[in-house]
């Protein structure tokens, strides 16, 4: 088993250094060579799967595990790989959706002036997803964390000469940074009491209450405000949308199929230490994110900005399910997403691509004809995304309604709510883009199927999206370890009711299957078969719902309001009262020793000195006087001397 | 044929005083030195009063020619100076010539 | 061998005067390469040892308490012995321009080495006073002749502030001396135990006396509110006299800490631990907001500095193992990456000849090899995982939250978002954005030229080498400073019980 995790590792690490130093001078700008690192590690990832499909129950090794340093008195710091079923599954994911994003990068990015350098922050970012994956300590795994965020940003500003894609990866950055201050006080709190980052002694501290219920709580909130960061949940959620601003493939790789979902599996890997309320927590920020970015969906016209909304709504969906104490259906959930997501996004990147970067759905339209293969595999998309039954989106949406129904009932409500939302925006989606009349004629006309590299992973994520809810294999790999199970707050569950029975829940499969249906209809209807006059008529009583939508609730120019703004004033302020008053205060002090000194100093001029230069003075003084008499007349001089002489002979007459 | 040395002195006192006053007073330049040629008579006046009342030689005349021809001198130097200031300032007011202040 | 090391700068700024202005700098570059050398063989002897390895002693004025000559180092020490001759070799290569009388400024720049590394040797009190002012005068010079506009401004500034910083230390040493009679580093922390000397305690003489030496270290490293000489220092600094302040100077403060203020005074230590933690917690994030608000680079880049030193003070402050251990990671984290950023600005600011941030722009179509380094700098600075900077916050907040102060702890990780922002902005803002056609000009602006890049590469190494495999570095010191934290918390619990 550690053969296999550390090539898959190593090859893309590989591939980034030697992508990264000698892309541009290798033969095609080395994107071969990063198809292979990647191909590779998918290879692996298969290796892995089939082999804990094997084994499936209870699979779990620490396959790998070594010091790396040892700052404090006790235990050093460890760097491990660890493989479970969940392992396994993300490994999957990330390697397969990879090498699809890589293949369709090719046909993408082609005539792109940093061609290489795209596939080598595209291969760094498999490294780090794969280290958050593998990580079988916390510290490891924040490792990984941070460097996805590293790569999201430098993919997101890939494009960083224009100014948007250079704001909005800052914005992506900053903001998920926000969340990582969760992540460092649930390390610190779990160091502070178990001394060690290792999950399993992390989740045997919790379970001992070594681990006190205060701190627990705490460690749990931190994690999740980390996951809310990086999965763009509320109220952290603001950046993802403007992350569209990359190249579509990265959208579809870091935005919809893994980094984002990186929260999910954070949240799922540290379970053992939610307690209740925190999972309360979890599940309210999940089920009103997924309505909330629904509701937003609906009102954009940028087909990248539905598609983020929509991930958005969808990882919701996946933390309402983990907080409802439904492991394996948010998992579940992850994976299926993963795939119809990424399609979809990367069918979007086919549109893009045919249109030439135009991404306004409202100057596309009619374009099944032209892109028929696009067109039918993000039909499927849609479909998987709506829960249609029979395909993998109405397994596992189904999966986490069951498990609200029985935990929250309101959140149940909710999550229906984004269900038929989903299914509507979606279609609003696919008519406004695929259906009806040209809007752009020269948009249209231009437009074409792009090459095989682009269709091919297009056909086979349209697969996996329809297959992925068959089989056993979820409920297998997707189970809580047996060890955490037995040691950890999974037990808790168990009072909350058996995962495994959220399943078999006929009414909950109607409503949900109900509510896709109804979205359905209800966008063909009001997108479709109606006329522009009727539709005109509905909008007017939604219209302020439709503005709040249309401008995402004003969480931006809250933002900036509340914090941005506030930030650089008392960064200004604190800049001038810099100079001015910490500096000032030390120049008084030195501008009051110098007035000391001058009162010392004149002191010393006036007296001592004083006498000395009184005489020299005085000196001066007469000398003044006495030239006076000296007035260059030559009548003066002799006046005086005959003054003087009569003087003198009246002196001695007296005398 | 005996008048008192006094005499002669008194003579010469105010023939000084004369001029003492003239050089004093007037700021012509000219008048100046006239002035000092009264002082310098007066003296001379000295000089040959005690030689003749005083005792024996011609010491006191032959110091009076001296002074004469000093005086002659002097005069000539002084005039051509008068001459000098005058071409420069155009005038020979003694108060207005006042290079000598230090 | 230790006197070799430091005193053989000494003979080369001697050379320097004496040979023609032209091989100065040759000189300065073989003398810090022997010093590497040397200091490289210094760290295979003493790397990792508690005890003073190299130890060297004699007799020097008996009369007077029994001053003497002596050095020698442990890991700790041995561990910015090497810090300090990579980064002075680094800044010789950076000063290799210098027009403006090369003899006196590389004769100076050797002595102030000298001071540097005695410092870090020294373990006479006397000694290390004597190093520490020699390092004082060059320092003087070297930003008041060869500095910006305001240099006399500023290197006046510095030199009053670092002098009032010794006459503390002074006082404070005078009391300690008169009292314990000995001038000798090991004896008094022996003889300080886990109380502390002058009778030890967290009040009276012993508080006194520990203010003294905390203000006259505070100030070099500088931790707020004593930092307000920095900026001006940096700003009007050539470069890589910014280097050695950021990469070494700065650092001696707190291995004054470390070394002298902690281990001699643990009980005064701990009873100011409230207040120090505070002081760091804003040093942390007013810091990184000042930095934020700043338009000139370099003046950015020293803010950021005192942000970062933050940590030190922070971590020193806990006193728990990982605490120390990450605020002197932090030291030689940020004696790198400074150095770097350092550098980074003076490449720039000889092609653009100001440093305004809102004037730059796209410069990574223009100069792509420096703008690389210099991203690279930048996230290092604000802790990414896999350069130093990471290791040093990590190991620095958690030593920070095992501490008695976790509230600190907890206010300084907002310094992580605002590190973040700040560098961010200054990186989208300098080098990302559209290229002015200025810049695409070469022969203005040339990328990184084979000798800027010996200088940034090997400090880019570093921190990539620090960062992956920090067991390394940190071997080489943890062992005497997980004693000092022993110490520490010994002296803490007695507090507390009291």
């Amino acid at each position: 088993m550690l053969t296999p995790a550390l090539v898959l590792l190593l090859a893309p690490l590989a591939g980034f250094v030697i992508q990264y130093f000698a892309g541009r001078r290798l033969p095609r700008q080395g994107d071969w060579l990063t198809l292979l690192t990647i191909g590779t590690s998918l290879a692996c990832a298969v290796s892995i799967l089939l082999t804990a499909l094997a084994e499936p129950v209870g699979f779990s090794h620490t396959v790998w595990s070594a010091a790396w340093m040892n700052p404090g008195a006790g235990d050093p710091w460890t760097v491990s790989i660890t493989i479970d079923g969940l392992t396994a599954v993300m490994l999957f994911v990330v390697t397969l959706v990879a090498f699809l994003v890589h293949l369709f990068s090719v046909g993408y990015m082609h005539g792109d002036p940093k061609y290489w350098l795209f596939f080598a922050w595209l291969q760094m970012f498999s490294v780090s997803m794969l280290i958050l994956v593998l990580a079988g300590n916390l510290l490891h795994l924040f490792i990984g964390w941070e460097l996805v965020g590293l790569c999201s940003y430098k993919l997101i500003g890939f494009w960083s000469e224009k100014k948007a894609p250079g704001n909005a990866s800052r914005k992506a950055f900053i903001t998920t940074r926000i969340g990582d201050v969760g992540m460092l006080v649930a390390i610190m709190a779990i160091y502070a009491a178990v001394g060690s980052f290792e999950f399993p002694r992390i989740f045997a501290a919790a379970q001992q209450g070594l681990l006190s219920d205060g701190w627990m709580l705490v460690a749990a909130l931190g994690v999740f405000f980390a996951a809310v960061g990086k999965s763009a949940q509320l109220p952290l959620h603001v950046w993802l949308p403007d992350a569209m601003e990359g190249p579509t493939p990265v959208s579809a790789l870091i935005h919809a199929a893994t980094m984002v979902a990186a929260g999910v599996y954070l949240v799922a890997r540290m379970m053992p230490i939610f307690p209740p309320e925190a999972l309360t927590v979890v599940a309210v920020v999940g089920g009103v994110t997924a309505l909330m970015a629904g509701l937003i969906a609906v009102a954009q016209n940028d087909i990248k900005k539905v598609l983020a909304y929509s991930t958005v709504s969808q990882l919701g969906y996946m933390f309402l399910g983990l907080g409802c104490g439904a492991w394996h259906a948010g998992l579940f959930h992850l994976t299926t997403h993963a795939f119809f997501k990424a399609l979809m996004f990367l069918g979007s990147g086919s549109v893009i691509h045919a249109c030439h970067h135009e991404q306004d759905m409202r100057k596309m339209g009619g374009l099944l004809r032209k892109l028929p293969l696009t067109g039918i595999t993000f039909g499927i998309g849609v479909l998987a995304i709506a829960g249609v039954p029979f395909l993998s989106g109405f397994y596992s949406k189904d999966a986490i309604l069951a498990a609200a129904w029985h935990r929250f009932p309101v959140l149940f409500w909710l999550g229906l709510g984004s269900a038929l939302l989903t299914a509507f925006y979606m279609t609003r989606l696919f008519v406004g883009t695929f259906l009806g009349k040209p809007k752009d004629q020269h948009v249209h006309d231009h437009a074409h199927e792009g090459p095989p590299t682009m269709t091919v992973p297009l056909l086979v994520l349209a697969v996996l999206s329809v297959v992925a809810g068959y089989g056993a294999w979820h409920t297998d790999l997707l189970a809580p370890p047996l060890g955490e199970r037995a040691v950890g707050v999974i037990q808790r569950f168990d009072t909350v009711g058996d995962t495994a029975h959220f399943e078999h829940s006929g009414f909950v499969a109607m409503l949900a299957t109900a509510a896709g249906a109804l979205g359905l209809l209800l966008g063909l209807v009001v997108f479709r078969a109606i006329s522009t006059a009727a539709k005109d008529a509905l909008r007017r009583p939604l219209a302020p719902l439709e503005a709040a939508c249309a401008s995402k609730f004003w969480f931006d120019e809250l933002y900036r309001d509340m914090f941005l703004r506030p930030a650089y004033a008392l960064a200004r302020l604190f800049s001038w009262s810099d100079g001015g008053v910490v500096d000032g205060a030390v120049n008084g002090a030195g501008a009051l020793g110098r007035r000391g000194a001058r009162v010392s100093g004149a002191t010393d001029r006036h007296v001592v000195d004083g006498a000395v230069r009184g005489s020299g003075g005085l000196a001066w003084l007469l000398g003044g006087i006495a030239s006076r008499l000296q007035g260059g007349r030559v009548r003066a001089y002799l006046g005086w001397s005959v003054a003087a002489v009569a003087l003198f002979l009246v002196l001695r007459q007296v005398f | 044929m005996s008048l008192p040395l006094n005499a002669w002195l008194l003579l010469a006192a105010a023939l000084f005083s004369v001029g003492v006053v003239t050089v004093l007073a007037r700021r012509n330049a000219v008048a100046v030195l006239i002035g000092i040629e009264l002082m310098l008579n007066a003296a001379n006046i000295n000089l040959v009063a005690f030689d003749r009342y005083g005792a024996d030689g011609v010491r006191g005349q032959v110091f009076s020619v001296f002074v004469l021809a000093i005086a002659a001198a002097e005069a000539a130097v002084a005039l051509a100076i008068i001459l000098a200031v005058f071409d420069s300032r155009d005038r020979i007011d003694v108060d207005t010539i006042d290079s000598l202040k230090g | 061998m230790l006197s070799l090391l430091i005193f053989l700068p000494v003979l080369g700024a001697l050379l320097c005067w004496l040979l023609p202005a032209g091989q100065a700098r040759w000189v300065n570059l073989l003398a810090n390469l022997a010093t590497c050398v040397l200091a490289g063989m210094v760290a295979v002897e003493a790397a990792g040892s508690t005890s003073y390895r190299l130890e060297a002693q004699h007799a020097w004025i008996p009369a007077f308490y029994g001053i003497s000559y002596h050095v020698g180092v442990d890991g700790f020490a041995v561990s910015l012995l090497l810090l300090t001759a990579f980064v002075s070799t680094l800044g010789v290569l950076a000063s290799w321009n210098i027009e403006k009388s090369p003899k006196g400024y590389h004769a100076m720049y050797l002595l102030l080495l000298c001071g540097m590394l005695g410092v870090f040797c020294a373990l006479d009190l006397f000694l290390f006073y004597l190093f520490w002012e020699v390092m004082l005068l060059p320092m003087y010079f070297l930003i008041g002749i060869w500095g910006g506009p305001r240099r006399q401004y500023a290197s006046i500034k510095f030199f009053l502030y670092t002098l009032f910083g010794s006459v503390l230390l002074l006082a404070a040493v005078i009391m300690i001396v008169l009292k314990h009679q000995t001038w000798s580093i090991p004896e008094l922390t022996a003889a300080a135990g886990t109380s502390g000397l002058l009778g030890g305690g967290a009040g009276g003489l012993a508080l006194a006396a520990f203010l003294g030496m905390f203000i006259g270290f505070a100030i070099k490293i500088p931790a707020f509110p004593f930092h307000t000489w920095l900026p001006d220092a940096h700003v009007e600094a050539p470069t890589p006299i910014s280097m050695i302040l950021a990469g070494v100077l700065l650092k001696m403060g707190g291995y004054g800490m470390m070394r002298i203020a902690y281990p001699f005074f643990p009980e005064a230590a701990a009873g100011m631990g409230a207040v120090i933690s505070a002081l760091s917690v804003i040093a942390i994030v007013y810091g990184a907001l000042v930095a934020m608000a700043q338009n000139d680079l370099k003046k950015m880049i020293a803010y950021s500095s005192v942000s970062h030193m933050g940590f030190v003070t922070l971590g020193l402050a806990a006193g728990t193992p990982e605490g120390l251990n990450g605020a002197h990671y932090m030291m030689l984290a940020h004696g790198t990456i400074s150095a770097m950023l350092f550098m980074i600005v003076g490449v720039i600011y000889e092609r653009a000849h100001h440093r305004d941030i809102d004037r730059f722009g796209g410069l990574a179509w223009a100069m792509p090899r420096y703008s690389v380094l210099a991203s690279f700098a930048f996230f290092a600075s604000l802790g990414l995982p896999g350069l130093s900077g990471f290791i040093a916050e990590i190991t620095t907040f958690i030593g920070a939250f095992n501490g008695p102060y976790k509230l600190a702890a907890l206010v300084s990780l907002l310094g992580v978002v605002f590190t973040a922002a700040y560098y961010l902005i200054t990186l989208q803002k300098v080098y990302l954005g559209q290229t002015p056609p200025a810049y695409l000009d070469k022969a203005h602006y040339p990328d990184v030229s084979a000798r800027e890049l010996a200088v940034l590469v090997p400090l880019a190494l570093v921190t990539l080498w620090m960062g992956v495999f920090p067991a390394m570095a940190l071997d080489c010191y943890r062992d005497v400073l997980n004693g000092l934290a022993s110490t520490l918390s010994a002296a803490h619990a007695a507090v507390v019980a009291r």
